[in-house]
């Protein structure tokens, strides 16, 4: 009786390893494609977290703010620090600077000591969905979105939260001051956080 | 087994190999034009970093070296976003997390950084040695530590409020 081509054993083994190559072959080019796939992810987050250069101003077109960003750390007392003047705001360089990853912080006179003529008199106004743009001396600008206003008293605030360096996205706060004043202490009792987060156009 | 399938497998094997390992070794190193990633062997210990940024979490896994902007990255896990920037030699004295994250003692960089960098065969590796010393002096602030919230209000506002009432 003659022998078929499917009985022959030769024919398994070639079967056997052509099917096998296939398998290993498809195993390989989805491992190639996957790693290729992962540094081309790499690359695209080094492209859109491009490093941001210090912060010289911050524009919030909602509440006509166009003004310089000085650089400051903590006072004596431990606080975060405040511009020099009432015109400018002022970033805490001990967090992220503004676009990179946790949380940046920028603070702003509310008020003068006779007068509403300060840059955040206004930032109660902004509400969830505004924009706020920060450039660099070479007006490079990222963009960030409001994402939350809170009001806190002051020794109640939840500084973990404002100053968080943790998370996989870039934030900033926006801080002054609220609340009722008070004579004696010379200080307001509430301070107000605008949170957002950078938009990666 | 047969000496066909034994072929059949090291075929195999010698095709998936061949396959695995470019894959390989971009993991170990990846160049573009503009960038240069690689696993970092650097001595960490006598690395400083940017004063603005004082807090860090892990010990980074991969260095970025941006010739644009001749400026070192950290990353503290492999491709995450968190990076850490320090510039040479521009790195100003100042009070920073202890370097190696043995703990969080802010340390006071007394010196300028210096940075070295070489290129190695056709490999797009740069060398980076950053040697700092470290004083004993103590620091003028803690910088690791989160502060209280600002004092952005001087009055005006409540008393225009008191008057208009």
């Amino acid at each position: 009786m003659a022998k078929h081509w499917w009985h022959d054993s030769k024919t398994h083994t070639a079967i056997f390893a052509l099917v096998m190559s296939a398998a290993l072959l498809a195993g390989g080019i989805g491992m190639l494609y996957s790693s290729a796939h992962f540094l081309g992810q790499d690359k695209q987050v080094v492209k859109e977290l491009t490093p941001v250069d210090l912060p010289a101003r911050i524009m919030i077109p909602k509440i006509s703010v166009d003004t310089n960003v000085q650089m400051v750390g903590t006072t004596t007392s431990g606080r975060m620090g405040i511009p020099d003047n009432f015109t400018d705001v002022a970033w805490f360089t001990g967090g992220p600077r503004p676009g990179e990853r946790g949380s940046a912080n920028i603070s702003g006179h509310l008020d003068t000591a006779t007068d509403t003529n300060a840059v955040f008199i206004n930032l109660d106004q902004l509400i969830i969905g505004d924009e706020i743009y920060i450039l660099d001396k070479g007006e490079q600008s990222i963009k960030f979105k409001v994402t939350a206003i809170e009001v806190y008293d002051e020794t109640n605030a939840p500084l973990a939260r404002i100053f968080d360096t943790s998370g996989t996205t870039a934030r900033l706060n926006l801080i002054t001051c609220d609340g009722a004043w008070d004579q004696g202490t010379k200080n307001y009792s509430k301070r107000l956080v605008v949170y957002s987060e950078r938009i990666l156009d | 087994m047969n000496s066909s399938v034994k072929n059949a497998v090291v075929t195999s094997l010698l095709l998936l190999g061949a396959l695995i390992a470019p894959a390989s070794a971009h993991a170990q190193c990846y160049c573009s034009n503009d960038l240069v990633y690689s696993h970092p062997n650097y001595p960490y210990s006598t690395m400083n970093y940017d004063t603005t940024r004082t807090q860090i979490a892990t010990v980074p896994t991969k260095v970025v070296y941006d010739k644009s902007d001749s400026r070192f990255e950290y990353f503290d896990r492999p491709f995450n976003y968190d990076r850490l920037h320090f510039s040479a030699p521009q790195v100003p004295s100042g009070v920073v997390n202890n370097a190696n994250y043995a703990n969080n003692a802010p340390q006071y960089i007394q010196t300028q950084t210096v940075v070295t960098r070489s290129q190695t065969g056709n490999v797009q590796s740069q060398t980076a040695s950053v040697v700092s010393s470290v004083s004993s002096k103590s620091p003028t602030t803690n910088a690791s530590t989160t502060p209280s919230l600002p004092k952005t209000g001087n009055g005006g506002k409540a008393k225009l409020s008191k008057q208009i009432m």
